[in-house]
């Protein structure tokens, strides 16, 4: 299980424009922040180097103006394993 | 409600964001970032650059599984960078030098011989005869190297030990090649020497200008309003790699 967060910057007119660029990639999911211009992204699904090619390739989408990555977790678990119920 | 470990990872990752950007999501609690999971969070500086970003990393089992932009360091408050990425992942390459080796030819030391695992007590043996060998051509014979990034303490320790210990002035850090010329860059192109400002300066800037560095694309996380509501009128910073 390999999962990446990151904020991409926008300017907050683009937003919406961006957030769905940025979803036509593999593992992508924009879950908020369009009005203030910093989307929350999440990155998941690859092994190894995957997930950081995909957000250096943010960088080329047209009204990226950066993108920082946060969080990131990779282990080798099982990922539908319950954990709460 | 039913969670798999992948929806907790995922929503963990999710509240870090959230938090850095200062971004309130509906249903996401940031507090439950580091919350619940059963990893062990410790503190750790990225080495792969100057900015000088403080990363936290979740262990499990002694092997690190997640990182995170550390949301309390001055420098980076939470953000992180794409080198980032890399630094649980460094940590286990094959490549990595995990003990002594000592260039040897039919098992005796030859320095054009070939590299070969040894023993602590070889290699430390085998430093402190070539070291006392050296030290027999006087102060000149022996000499260390050392690095920018040592302590100040660490430093200090160098220095007493080579200056008062040995007697030698055959002490360099890195640091003079490297800084030393880009003091006298500065004095003679500014009149003053750097660094000349603070990280701070940039959230205060109404404007940079820049040539030859595009800072969206590589100390982003010291400007992380960068371009956006803070600074409406900038634009999107051409790529100049």
């Amino acid at each position: 299980m390999n999962v990446c967060s990151a904020i991409v910057h926008a300017k907050p007119e683009n937003a919406v424009g961006v957030s769905s660029r940025l979803e036509e990639f593999p593992g992508v999911e924009v879950h908020g922040g369009k009005d203030v211009g910093k989307l929350i992204v999440t990155v998941e699904g690859g092994e190894d180097d995957t997930l950081a090619d995909i957000m250096a390739k943010f960088g080329d989408v047209e009204g990226v103006i950066s993108t920082v990555m946060i969080y990131h977790y990779s282990g080798e678990e099982a990922d539908s394993e319950e954990v709460i119920q | 409600m039913k969670l798999t470990r992948r929806d907790f990872v995922k929503s963990n990752a999710v509240a870090a964001a959230a938090a850095a950007a200062g971004v309130t999501l509906p249903g996401i609690k940031t507090a439950t970032a580091a919350e619940g999971d059963d990893l062990r969070w410790d503190k750790i500086a990225c080495r792969f650059c100057g900015t000088g970003c403080s990363v936290l990393v979740g262990v499990k089992d002694g092997k690190i599984m997640a990182s995170q932009g550390e949301p309390d360091a001055p420098v980076n408050k939470g953000l992180n960078c794409i080198k980032g990425y890399f630094l649980p992942k460094i940590m286990y390459g094959k490549d990595r030098l995990t003990q002594p080796l000592l260039r040897k030819k039919n098992g005796k030391y030859d320095k054009n011989g070939d590299f070969e695992p040894v023993s602590w007590d070889e290699a430390f043996k085998t430093m402190a005869e070539k070291w006392v060998a050296a030290r027999k051509k006087g102060p000149k014979g022996i000499g260390m190297f050392g690095s920018g990034q040592w302590t100040v303490w660490e430093g200090y320790a160098a220095s007493k030990l080579l200056k008062a210990g040995f007697r030698s002035n055959s002490l360099e850090p890195n640091a003079r090649h490297c800084i030393a010329s880009a003091v006298g860059a500065f004095m003679r192109g500014f009149g003053i020497d750097e660094p000349m400002g603070c990280y701070d300066d940039l959230e205060h800037a109404d404007a940079f200008v820049l040539w030859g560095a595009n800072m969206a694309k590589r100390v982003f996380d010291l400007v992380k309003d960068f371009g956006t509501s803070k600074s409406p009128k900038s634009t999107r910073p051409s790529t100049t790699y």
